[in-house]
């Protein structure tokens, strides 16, 4: 074959930075992606706790500071609570799309799937669930 | 066609030989209640524009090869109708994450080869190497079903276009390469997962799908690859555990 005679010249779009703001499917997946960050605000946070908590006395001065002080300002509640949306957000969206991780059959012999709102449903119970046992637990070991 | 009703299109276009981008180009369609977005395409390829370029065959969603962005989203031109998008105007552009050919055609090569790579066909155990031909595998209706929706694809590459980890990524295999993977994995007649783990776990493989899910939504044969692809990393998961505890 020769190579002449050919007018191909295909033309490669560049992808542009805001390609997630073209449809509102990949916006909302970028802020689902997005709540990890608040998430890992948390887990410094909680991390921060651990240690107060290591190099407090028997009193636990330290410690108190930390809830006084740092748990207590109003800017880290304001941003616990963005923190709390945001996971509850995350729940939701990746609850929703959960169910087509799960793929079984009724029983050994039919072709009938077990239902997407069975594992759907499940998670939900499981979160509502984990909630109770982690609210009692505080509450019990207050 | 007195009685019909018109709409606003606005069609991308790309002439390799004398453009050196792509442009738009706007054209009023008369529709009716059964014009299909490929028949408008006829419409403007007979009236205003005969250079106009697409690619189709089937005209009933079975080829695969009318696929295209319409008012930004993946579609079949021959499965999409002008009546559900009555009141707006419509913008028909190339599949969007492959290279434009001309006009609405888009070079899909890069598809084709990743479906051969993970080797879409079954490959028997070695037991059943010399079977002869005129012997038939056995297979369960239920058997059967575990894979029958993820071998309805049609290789039309909308879920391509609508996945962003292909679209900053070309070496991702995809879903639609992906899904067919699985496909043959879970084949009951099938024995070639051991070959195929190479892409199944590679991190171009399941592993490279972060789970936007919209290539599900737009699969116009509702295959789900998304499924596939989860359902993908739970055997991919399997596959490492098992490996971990019995190495070859
Ligand atoms: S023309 Fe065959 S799928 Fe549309």
């Amino acid at each position: 074959m020769s190579a002449d005679n050919t007018f191909r010249k295909p033309y490669v779009p560049k992808v542009e930075a805001s390609w997630w703001l073209k449809n509102p499917f990949f916006t909302r997946y970028i802020i689902r992606e997005g709540t990890s960050l608040v998430s890992l605000f948390v887990c410094l946070e909680l991390l921060l706790g651990v240690f107060c908590f290591a190099l407090s006395d028997a009193h636990g001065d330290v410690y108190l500071a930390y809830v006084n002080g740092f748990l207590g300002n109003i800017v880290i509640i304001l941003l616990n609570l963005v923190a709390l949306a945001s996971c509850l957000f995350h729940a939701v969206t990746w609850f929703a799309l959960m169910p087509k991780a799960v793929r079984l059959f009724m029983n050994k012999n039919s072709t009938e799937l077990l239902p997407g709102y069975v594992p759907h449903i499940g998670l939900y119970l499981a979160l509502v669930g984990a909630t109770l046992v982690i609210l009692v637990a505080a509450f019990v070991t207050m | 066609m007195a009685n019909d009703k018109i709409m606003k299109i606005t069609v991308t276009r790309y002439r390799p030989e004398q453009d050196a981008e792509p442009f738009q180009q706007t054209f009023d369609v008369p529709y009716h209640n059964e014009t299909s977005v490929l028949e408008a395409l006829f419409y403007i390829k007979d009236h205003f524009e005969p250079s106009l370029s697409f690619r189709w065959s089937c005209r009933m969603a079975v080829c695969g090869s009318c696929g295209m962005m319409v008012n930004g989203v993946p579609h079949l031109a021959c499965k999409t109708f002008l009546r559900d998008y009555e009141g707006k105007a419509m913008t028909i552009a190339p599949l969007e994450n492959f290279p434009i050919e001309r006009d609405l055609v888009v070079d899909i090569s890069d598809l084709i080869e990743k479906i051969e790579r993970i080797k879409p066909y079954i490959i028997p155990a070695a037991k059943d190497k010399n079977m002869p031909l005129t012997k038939e595998y056995r297979q369960t209706p239920q058997q059967m079903e575990a894979y029958r929706q993820f071998a309805q694809c049609i290789n039309c590459g909308c879920c391509y276009a609508a996945c962003p980890q292909y679209k900053i990524n070309k070496d991702y295999i995809g879903p639609a390469a992906l899904t067919l993977l699985y496909r043959y994995d879970i084949d009951n007649r099938d024995a070639g997962s051991a070959i195929r783990d190479e892409f199944l776990s590679s991190e171009n493989g399941v592993w490279g799908c972060t789970f936007v899910g919209y290539c599900s939504e737009v699969c116009p044969k509702h295959v789900d690859p998304a499924s596939a692809i989860q359902l993908g990393k739970v055997k991919s998961a399997t596959n490492y555990v098992i490996k971990m505890f019995k190495p070859e």
